[in-house]
């Protein structure tokens, strides 16, 4: 069916009515009920400092280069960061393979992780989308991050399954 | 997603609570995605559903057409595109009946074809396509009212 002006003005002019944010306590208030708060999962001291180091890099890196170098960085964080992703998703994808290999069942070993992993790659592709449509470096941290805590996860299954 | 909720919504605290418990029952339910299609657009539909849900506790109807004034069928009653601001498309969506903003929304915003919405909001498909003409009407109407 054809579009009228007004359908057409206002498909055309889309983006600008997708301009509200949620609260910042939006996203606590899901992991909260999703029983996703730090205290429910083993605290490592290690990888506590490995996460922040990643996001405290990206922000310092940002902070000492000039405003006329800012666009060449982005480029080639953009570029750096699709290799870390490349790299962490072939490593998240090697390791659930062995597991099931090692759990000799063909499923995964431990049913509470594997839906937690699930989890997290569905919050993934949301946060990626939302990345597509609107790059930033907040959400490009949240997907590092996402890739280090589901990395860090299948390590510690490695770690159990192999004692 | 927000956004998604406060198109149908116009209430902030109720699109916030719409997001948060779309999100927890997408996560909890992620056994009932079937991939066929993105998980993007299985998330938008439990949005969409869950914000008519709770327009329905507003108890919200399609305004009948009889109690406005007989508003004009042209087109051209349109703004140039110069004179055409986002702002006062915003004011004059905020402005429409519920029923109407919500077939609006849906069509032009979500993308939704009139057999979708007619599934979403429990009408025909027909019923679908004259509530959607007699929002243009209306949007036309109050537009031209703000310029």
């Amino acid at each position: 069916m054809k579009k009228d002006q007004l359908e057409n003005w206002f498909s055309n002019h889309r983006q600008a009515f997708d301009d509200k944010t949620p609260p910042e306590h939006a996203w606590s208030n899901i992991s909260k009920s999703m029983g996703w708060s730090a205290e429910k999962r083993k605290f490592s001291y290690s990888n506590f400092m490995w996460k922040a180091a990643a996001i405290i890099f990206f922000g310092i890196s940002c902070y000492l280069y000039g405003k006329s170098e800012m666009q060449a960085l982005q480029i080639s964080s953009d570029n750096e960061f699709q290799k870390i992703e490349a790299y962490y998703m072939d490593e998240i994808e090697d390791k659930t393979q062995l597991l099931i290999d090692f759990n000799g069942r063909d499923v995964f070993p431990n049913p509470e992780t594997e839906m937690e992993l699930q989890r997290m790659d569905a919050m993934y592709q949301i946060i990626k989308e939302e990345y597509s449509s609107k790059p930033s470096q907040k959400l490009k941290e949240a997907l590092m991050l996402n890739l280090l805590i589901r990395d860090n996860m299948l390590n510690e299954e490695i770690e159990t399954f192999s004692l | 997603m927000f956004n998604v909720a406060f198109r149908i919504l116009y209430n902030e605290d109720e699109a916030q609570d719409v997001l948060q418990e779309s999100f927890i029952s997408a996560f909890r339910n992620l056994e009932n995605f079937k991939m066929d299609s993105t998980f993007g657009a299985w998330l938008k539909r439990i949005v969409v559903n869950n914000a008519i849900n709770v327009l329905r506790k507003r108890k919200w109807d399609f305004e009948e057409i009889e109690n406005h004034p007989e508003l004009p069928e042209s087109d051209t009653l349109f703004p140039e595109e110069d004179k055409m601001k986002v702002e006062i498309a915003k004011k004059a969506i905020n402005q429409l009946p519920e029923g109407y903003r919500m077939v609006f929304s849906l069509y032009v915003m979500e993308g939704y074809d009139h057999k979708e919405i007619g599934e979403i909001l429990g009408v025909s498909e027909s019923t679908s396509k004259s509530q959607f003409n007699r929002s243009k009407k209306k949007l036309r109407q109050l537009i031209q009212e703000m310029l």
